[in-house]
């Protein structure tokens, strides 16, 4: 124990005293996160310029540009396409918008955006922010065009339900008037005009007449026989009331079929008008905005915060925890197996076990040192940040740990200074490539996506963010922790196996370059 | 005489390179034992190999009768080692280096603090203790070295090459200290290409060369087993050794050779005493003046260069 101690102080006193080491051991994370943090503190895109080009700006093109310049996008309108194409290219401006020539929504013509891919980090933010813009205006027209055909609808069935009352008291109006068309026709049916029984009379009378003409002899009764040949004639002219008749039973039977007929159409047009008015009826939604985004969405954070710093704190911690810990952990290795005192140190009746965890004592305690300057600046601007604070400070032990264990094996594989440096370098920079920082997994092919899943840095990064942005328990990680237990015990493994080895080749490979 | 150290076959090899090419030597204990040889010949491989630093490809190691591989722990503790460069931290004060490896070489926390200031005095370093070991000059840096070496009390001392780029001021500063530390019943290995301090210095010394070694004894057996004969200086005022030389002619049969060198006449012969006899005479009767007469053996110097031309 006291072995120990005395070579993690004797490594500290090393480091300190090393103005250079010192000032990038407690200055170095200090200054990243001042510096980053002062630049992702806040919520919004500043500075983003935008091209536009149109052969002719309408009104609409240009209330687009006007929203975004509201929103403080800076639009320089460009004088051809060429222009402003070449313009993202060189970087002069971000994104190139080409509007067709008098754009309005009856042409329904494209807007072109043209973006840097090759700016895979900016290029879907910038994106996703002017279209968002764009489609703020779109949504603006589509409201206004919704509105008028809603109203158009609206009217629409007011008069058709006017239009159904008035259908419906013509019909009635028709049922009435068929009723008494029936009625005309019953009466007709019941009106007699068979006068054949008259002409018996008559002919009675005739025969009777003439009985007594023939007895009295006497052409006294001729008159009356004039009189009943006249009422004779007039009894003709009655005959033709029947066919008359018949004739206006069939007029009225014609009538009565028009008025069904006509009753059938209104009932026609009665059920149309129903059915178009129950369909308009029928649109539940006749909010202008319901229609317009029947889906609304809106992106709220599972997390309290809102600049971008502290989405950004989880990353930045692990960058600041991975290069902190990979660097100075393989050259701490390095160094000593460099020294001039390692020989002293190896002939030391001292186990080099005593000297692999004194070495990653030294590394933790500062690591944990620049850790406790980072997390005090960062509660004075977020204060919920100890409420987890212990649930952090153990993840960051775990990871912190594995890490220093990945540096301390580059320390004993390299043979100096610079190459442990780069190697330290190169593998921090491919871990923070393949995980979600620069560019998103869910881009890469499966199977790099799946090995990435491995990644320290992923599974550092997830742990960080699971605890500070949705305060989760020490549960929630567990699994994340024990894949790094597993890394931590490996490496512990390989450091073991390599140590001896890779002392010994060094000092021979020094040994003959000293020859 | 105690053998504190026994190396029996031992060869160490570097790839194809044969570094060490099965070495026999028998160090005694609390005397000055010298391994000299040229740059290269493997002197500082022989040292590190007994320790333990590099793994032998044969042969056997034994510290007071115990293998060096069973007892690595046992012999790192009674081993002090001061490398030709400095193995000490130059961020670290010269106290906080003695501190630092007398933790490690299991000194109690109760007698660390005295073994540093009696460690201090007896290297003369008491008054920098404080200074970073960056500042120190190279003689202060050599002194801390060994201090380093010596503050577990060890019972045998390993110094490699510790008077190189020395100047012969602090160079015999050293060499005083060694004597010292020797004085105190510590054995003390010691490699150095420079012969003239190892002859005075050393008790036993073995001649390595090519990674064999080539002779191994006093240096006066060594000496002897060179040559018998003696070496005769004179200087004169005149610088003119031509009488001189003449009637030393008649003395044939005991001296081997005569010559000029630097302009004194070196005269070699099986018995000093008759040609000492007759030159001092021959020069009285000339009434020259003599500045300077000499009676020595063969330097190691000469000896090791005797060796070395014999094996190649």
């Amino acid at each position: 124990m006291v072995k120990l101690i005395e070579i993690v102080k004797k490594n500290l006193k090393i480091l300190i005293r090393s103005k250079s080491s010192a000032l990038i051991i407690l200055l170095g994370p200090l200054l990243l996160i001042l510096l980053v943090g002062s630049a992702f503190n806040t919520s919004s895109f500043s500075e983003i310029t935008i091209g536009s080009y149109s052969g002719s700006y309408s009104d609409l093109s240009s209330s687009i540009l006007t929203k975004l310049e509201t929103d403080n996008y800076k639009v320089t309108k460009l004088e051809n396409s060429e222009q402003c194409t070449d313009g993202v290219k060189s970087g002069i401006v971000n994104i190139c918008i080409i509007f067709p020539d008098n754009l309005n929504i009856e042409s329904g013509e494209e807007i072109e955006l043209y973006v840097d891919q090759s700016r895979v980090n900016l290029v879907f933010a910038i994106k996703s922010a002017i279209l968002s813009k764009v489609s703020e205006r779109s949504d603006e027209l589509s409201t206004d065009l919704t509105n008028t055909i809603i109203t158009q609808l609206t009217q629409t069935s007011s008069e058709l339900q006017l239009s159904r009352d008035e259908v419906i008291s013509t019909q009635q109006k028709n049922s009435d008037l068929r009723t008494k068309v029936g009625e005309l026709e019953v009466n007709i049916i019941n009106m007699n005009v068979n006068f054949s029984e008259v002409d018996l009379i008559i002919t009675e009378i005739n025969n009777e007449t003439d009985k007594l003409e023939a007895d009295f002899n006497t052409t006294k009764f001729n008159k009356l026989e004039n009189l009943v040949e006249a009422m004779s004639a007039e009894i003709n002219n009655f005959n033709a009331l029947d066919a008359s008749k018949t004739n206006s039973l069939s007029k009225v039977s014609e009538i009565n079929i028009d008025l069904g007929n006509s009753n059938i159409q209104l009932q026609n047009i009665r059920d149309t008008t129903d059915s178009i008015i129950t369909r308009i009826d029928a649109i539940a939604v006749t909010d202008v905005d319901s229609i317009v985004s029947p889906i609304k969405t809106v992106t709220k954070p599972i997390s309290k915060e809102e600049t971008h710093i502290n989405y950004l704190f989880p990353t930045l911690i692990m960058m600041v925890v991975m290069f902190v810990s990979i660097l100075l952990s393989s050259i701490t290795v390095i160094r000593e197996k460099t020294s001039s005192a390692f020989f002293r140190n190896f002939i030391s009746p001292t186990n080099s076990v005593v000297f692999i965890f004194a070495t990653y004592l030294t590394n933790i305690l500062i690591v944990i040192l620049q850790l406790a300057i980072v997390f005090g600046v960062m509660m004075s601007f977020n204060p919920a940040l100890s409420s987890t604070l212990i649930n952090i400070s153990i993840a960051l032990l775990v990871i912190t740990t594995t890490f220093i264990l990945l540096g301390m094996i580059l320390g004993y594989v390299f043979s100096s200074e610079e190459t442990a440096t780069i190697g330290s370098i190169s593998l921090g920079t491919i871990l923070l490539f393949f995980s979600n920082t620069i560019i998103p997994l869910e881009t890469l092919p499966t199977g790099f996506r799946q090995i990435a899943n491995y990644n320290i840095f992923v599974i550092g990064e997830s742990i960080i963010r699971k605890l500070i942005l949705f305060e989760s328990s020490l549960k929630g990680i567990l699994s994340e922790l024990y894949l790094l237990g597993a890394y931590i015990l490996i490496f512990i493994v390989v450091i073991f196996v390599i140590y001896r080895a890779s002392t010994e080749l060094y000092n021979i490979k020094r040994h003959l370059k000293g020859k | 005489m105690v053998n504190q150290i026994e190396i029996k076959d031992l060869s160490k090899r570097f790839g194809n390179h044969v570094v060490l090419d099965n070495i026999s030597l028998s160090i005694p204990q609390q005397k000055i034992f010298g391994i000299i040889g040229e740059s290269g010949s493997g002197k500082t491989t022989l040292l590190k190999t007994i320790i333990g630093f590099w793994r032998s490809d044969a042969g056997k190691i034994q510290f007071e009768g115990r293998d060096l591989e069973k007892n690595t722990k046992f012999i790192r503790q009674i081993v002090g080692f001061a490398t030709q460069d400095s193995g000490v931290y130059p961020k670290l004060t010269v106290k906080e280096n003695l501190k630092y490896f007398g933790s490690l070489s299991n000194v109690p926390s109760s007698t660390l603090k005295s073994n540093i200031e009696k460690v201090l005095k007896f290297v003369e370093l008491d008054y920098a203790k404080n200074e970073l070991t960056e500042n120190l000059s190279g003689g202060m840096m050599r002194r801390l070295d060994i201090a380093c070496a010596l503050i577990h009390n060890p019972r045998i001392l390993i110094l490699d090459e510790p008077t190189e780029d020395l100047d012969p001021l602090l160079r015999r500063d050293i060499m005083n200290l060694i004597r010292r530390i020797n004085s105190d019943s510590t054995t003390v290995i010691i490699t150095s290409h420079l012969l003239d301090e190892t002859e005075d210095l050393c008790d036993e010394i073995a001649i390595l060369h090519n990674g064999k070694v080539l002779k191994h004894g006093t240096p006066e057996q060594l000496r002897d087993s060179f040559s018998k004969e003696e070496e005769v200086i004179v200087n004169l005022n005149s610088k003119k050794y031509q009488t001189l030389m003449a009637k030393l002619k008649n003395h044939k049969k005991q001296i081997s050779s005569m010559k000029v060198d630097n302009g004194k006449l070196v005269i070699r012969t099986r018995s000093a005493e008759p040609v000492l006899v007759e030159v001092l005479r021959t020069i009285d009767r000339s009434k020259d003046k003599l500045l300077e007469i000499d009676v020595r053996k063969a330097s190691l110097g000469e000896v090791f260069e005797s060796l070395v031309r014999k094996n190649g």
